[in-house]
């Protein structure tokens, strides 16, 4: 329902408001119960989420159009950056595409894109993007590539966010100088990747871990990182996505994955 | 990783692409002509509408959202002439009267597929560009294999 009111300025707007009844019988007398919720914040939000996401996707478009057709015809030189501008537009153009689904509707709106993916397709988009990145300067990454040969069938998309979340969780716990163990297993017909790190997590932080909203940084974060990656490993991608933490082990995040 | 699905060439059509976004319109015009197309662009749908009122062509690439003219208006202007021009009340009375006389000279008793584009991927975005008597919509950012395949879909009458 929309209404008018007025701003601090004075100028008239338009209110939403969320109108609700219900009838009780009270006392053996019948009554309405009866609400009006002020809901334009969030209608704001929800039309500037809009407009965002349409903007974006307009500027994807072209991004993406004019770095395929570079990509197929320039100097082999620039062949390589070409290439790999376009690659990162397709990945965004993913991320923002899992964004909006998650955002304006629900979770269950994005239809995972499934296709067979090898550990060692998996392994080389971490170097890709962990070779460059600024967060990992001064930490080693170890790849522990046992078994790149084994294969799965997954959405290569979501399937790279729960393991970003893992090693970005990682990376910020460890300090200068220290090391993050990324490994690979292909027990009981499944595929399960960890990732290591030497620091222990609190108890009463790691019983909180996957809560939406719970920042495991100590500068406060949004809370959304190993919200997300519990949300897109278990609730879209079907797997399994746990953790271990003691002085003696260190910590461990685990995806596990089963076969098809 | 991009996934490209082989999809068989089409005749080359004459296309109407209609895109207000510059890089969205070069782009959309090079990638359409590098599969054998020739194409015409407009800036907005009044724009588009002028092309029509002057040339034939196979099928209309409509962007939404547009400045002057959006592409939901513009269909139903094209729409509206297809039957004559007597339905589309308020909006048809925005054109000029010889753009009005050339899109009925043109259009009456035809039907020119009109595909969106749009940027709104919300369920009611699209069920809106059907209602409208759209043929179809591509949701960007979208593949060259996604136009081709819809493209064959509505000038076969597929759709």
């Amino acid at each position: 329902m929309r209404s008018n009111g007025f701003d601090n300025n004075g100028e008239l707007i338009d209110l939403y408001l969320k109108v609700r009844s219900c009838p009780v019988t009270f006392d053996q007398r019948r009554f309405f119960l009866f609400s009006i919720q002020d809901i334009t914040y969030h209608q704001k939000l929800v039309m500037l989420e809009r407009v965002f996401f349409h903007d974006v996707n307009n500027m994807l478009s072209g991004l993406l159009g004019a770095t395929r057709l570079l990509s197929e015809d320039c100097e082999t030189g620039d062949q390589k950056l070409v290439q790999l501008i376009h690659k990162t537009s397709q990945r965004l153009s993913k991320e923002v595409e899992i964004q909006k689904a998650l955002s304006l509707t629900q979770l269950t709106a994005y239809q995972p894109v499934l296709h067979e993916i090898t550990v060692a397709q998996v392994f080389e988009e971490i170097k890709n993007v962990y070779a460059s990145h600024p967060v990992a300067k001064n930490i080693l990454l170890t790849i522990k590539e046992n078994v790149p040969d084994l294969s799965f069938t997954s959405d290569f998309t979501l399937l790279m966010r729960v393991l970003d979340n893992m090693l970005i969780n990682a990376i910020e716990a460890t300090d200068s100088g220290g090391e993050i163990k990324i490994s690979v297993d292909g027990a009981n017909n499944a595929v399960g990747f960890s990732v290591w790190n030497q620091k222990v997590i609190p108890n009463d932080i790691s019983k909180r871990i996957f809560q939406r909203n719970f920042s495991t940084k100590a500068e406060g974060g949004r809370g959304l990182g190993t919200y997300s990656m519990k949300m897109f490993g278990e609730e879209i991608l079907g797997g399994k996505v746990d953790f271990t933490t003691s002085e003696s082990e260190g910590t461990v995040f685990c995806f596990r994955l089963n076969r098809k | 990783m991009e996934q490209k699905t082989p999809v068989a060439a089409l005749k080359p059509l004459n296309i109407l692409l209609v895109e207000d976004d510059e890089m969205n319109r070069v782009v959309g015009q090079m990638m359409l002509e590098q599969d054998g197309h020739q194409v015409t662009t407009a800036n907005d749908g009044m724009e588009g509408l002028e092309s029509v009122a002057l040339h034939d062509f196979d099928v209309v690439l409509m962007d939404v959202q547009m400045p002057n003219m959006d592409g939901y208006e513009a269909t139903v202007i094209i729409r509206s002439f297809e039957k004559g021009g007597e339905q589309g009340g308020a909006i048809i009375e925005d054109i000029s009267d010889e753009l009005a006389k050339n899109l009925r000279t043109r259009l009456r008793g035809g039907h020119l597929p009109v595909i969106a584009m749009t940027a709104n991927a919300m369920k009611s975005d699209r069920e809106k560009c059907l209602e409208i008597g759209m043929d179809d919509y591509l949701t960007k950012p979208f593949q060259p294999e996604q136009v081709t395949h819809v493209l064959r879909e509505v000038v076969s009458g597929g759709r």
